[in-house]
Formats: structure tokens, sequence, C-alpha cells
């Protein structure tokens, strides 16, 4: 099987304490994503839900960063209730501030299939990991997680170190006068590697970069009609 | 009404104290390219302290869109903020909360929104911007 992006959303508020995303038509039994980025200096985080009453794991863990200013969170879901009418929710508590959060959803994937993640915050464009990760399996699909400082709107993204990547733009916020901006870029892949994100988001200084991949699911052996299959005969 | 246009706005709340409850705005009609809505509503701060002044206050906002022309609505990026000054992503006071989501794709599509306030009156104004 392939594993794929199916669809994402986004909302975001300039300054608020909770923010919840538009609705998606979900299949159950896929992977769902919450990633979001705040201020610390005014939130502090309180939780992540969605309205499938689905339980979230963060990958690693939160990363601070810009200073005393940036917050920023990866959540999955493995094996999820979809249906319609599917928000995801972050909740902070403290004094209202800017939020930006996505919800996108993932298909194919095993069961676990969690392989290698990490994050760090970067301050020299082009915005990357310390090193990449290597996947231990073929057929895998690559999920990075971009947050920018830029104050320019539009703040324009660009991915080139997935080879062959695709920024989900209903997973994108460029306005960066009013909001947290940030992306999620996408790459599907049929062999092992080592990979590393590289962005670029015009005018920003400072961003937090994330990868995680996840291992696509395998097909069952299918025995076919009218196939001969040679079973050993024990003497 | 024609369709709202991209980088419009559209004022939805007169400058007003508003009481405890439901207060709804639109349908207005959005043009087809348009790919978000945002509600921006005026916030307190030291220039403007009679501005929904009360952390107490509390304001959600319930953007919807519809696909068919107002027969069904789904929410888009519903938020909840509370009175008293906030701050922006730079750390400076927001003098307002500006907070919506993306929105399906479709023509003829219409948007509206319900605020509802808690622990008010909630003295504000507020536009819709359609992006």
């Amino acid at each position: 099987m392939t594993a794929a992006f199916v669809q994402g959303t986004k909302a975001r508020t300039s300054s608020g304490l909770t923010q919840t995303t538009p609705g998606l038509t979900t299949t159950t039994g896929n992977t769902f994503v919450l990633a979001s980025q705040w201020s610390r200096n005014t939130g502090t985080f309180s939780s992540v839900s969605d309205s499938k009453s689905n339980t979230y794991t963060i990958v690693d863990t939160q990363l601070d960063w810009e200073g005393v200013n940036g917050g920023w969170r990866f959540y999955t879901c493995e094996n999820g209730t979809g249906g319609a009418s599917h928000t995801g929710t972050i909740t902070l508590t403290g004094s209202n501030g800017p939020i930006t959060l996505f919800f996108f959803e993932l298909s194919g994937l095993a069961s676990s299939a969690l392989d290698q993640h990490t994050r760090r915050e970067d301050t020299a464009s082009a915005f990357t990991l310390a090193t990449g990760l290597t996947t231990t399996q073929a057929n895998e699909i690559l999920v990075s997680f971009f947050a920018g400082n830029t104050g320019s709107n539009p703040g324009t993204h660009a991915e080139t170190g997935l080879g062959s990547s695709t920024i989900q733009t209903a997973c994108e916020e460029t306005n960066g006068a009013s909001f947290w901006t940030g992306a999620i870029a996408t790459s599907v892949k049929s062999s092992t590697g080592t990979f590393n994100p590289s962005w670029t988001e015009s005018g920003a200084s400072a961003a937090a970069v994330g990868l995680a991949t996840f291992k696509a699911a395998t097909a069952a052996a299918v025995l076919r009609k009218n196939s001969l299959l040679r079973l050993g005969v024990g003497r | 009404m024609p369709a709202v246009k991209r980088m419009s706005s559209v004022q939805v709340l007169p400058l007003a104290n508003y009481p405890n409850g439901s207060h709804s705005a639109g349908p207005i009609d959005i043009a087809d390219d348009v790919t978000s809505v945002d509600f921006n509503i005026q916030r307190c701060t030291t220039a403007t302290p009679t501005i929904w002044p009360n952390a107490s206050t509390l304001l959600t906002i319930i953007p919807e869109v519809s696909l068919d022309n107002g027969s069904t609505w789904a929410e888009c990026g519903r938020s909840t903020s509370s009175g008293g000054i906030g701050f922006d992503k730079h750390g400076n006071e927001a003098g307002f909360t500006l907070a919506g989501g993306g929105l399906p794709t479709g023509t003829g599509r219409k948007y509206r929104v319900t605020a509802v306030i808690t622990g008010g009156p909630l003295r504000s104004t507020a536009t819709v911007e359609v992006n």
C-alpha cells in the first residue's frame, strides 16, 4: 500500500486562548495529526483534542524557540476514529496570544507507523535539522512541519531537502503580519534513505523545523484462485 | 448583494455594548477564489481601555460556510478569546483579535458567523476580513 497525505486544514488567531480547525470528513483507521505553533510568553499549553474523542500522542516534546516566545508541538493519533465534521482543537491558558493550528489526515500507514522523528530551532536560512534522519523501511511518507518568525505578508515557503516534496497548501499559513506562519511538506518514498528537510521562508530569521517519518502498510500476500501452493510433507 | 471579493472587509458588528448570548452576522456571499475568512474584533489596549476590558468576558466566534446555498452549514475555525489586554506575535498589545480558518473550495459559497458572549456585556466592533 502507498502511504499518502489525504487532506488537511488550518485555523489561526492573532490573539486568543483556544482555536479549532474547520471540519474534515475523515476515514476511520487513518492517522490524524495536529501541529501547532503559539506564543509561550502569553499562553501556556493545556491540551489538544479532536471532535471524535481520539487520543493524541506527542511526537518528541514541546519545542521552545524564538527566545521566550515560540511554542511548538506535533501530535499524532494512529488508527483513529474519523467521520464527518472532524475538527482539531488546541487550548491554552493564560493571556490571549497568537495560535496557528494545522490538522491533517494520512492514509495507508502500518500499525505503529511512526519511524524516525526529531525537531529543532534553526537560526540560519535555509532552515534544517542538525542532521538528517535515516528511515528503516523502504515505503514511507516523510512529513516535515515548519514554523517561522517572519513578519512578512505573505511569507512564502519552499522546501528542497526531502527530494520531490509537496507543500500542502491547506496546511500553510503565510500571513506573518498577523499570525504565526508555517507549513507542512510531505514526500512519499519507495526506498530507504537519509533525509533532512531544508526550508526557506521570506523574511524569517529563525524557525522551528521538524521531521517525522511514517511506515506504509505492507500488502498481505494473496493466494490467487487456481494457484498451486506447495506444502512440505513430513516423512 | 454581490459576492464579497478577496481582500475585502465587511462590518458585521458596529461599536456597541453587546449583552450575553448569541449574536449572528450574515450570511454573505463570498467570491469563488476566496481561500479564508477571518473575524476581526477590536480588543482592549492601554489606548482603548473601554473596549472589552474584562478578562472574565469570553467571546466564542463560530464561523460557518455553506456549499449548497445555505441548506447546510459547516464550521470553519471556531475560536475563543477573553477580554482585557492581549498580545500579538511581536509581543505588543493586540489592538484586535483576527481569527478564522481555511475554507473548503466551492462555488457560490456563503459565510456566516455567530459570536457567543458570556460574562458580558462586551463593548466592541467587528468586521469580517475576506482573503
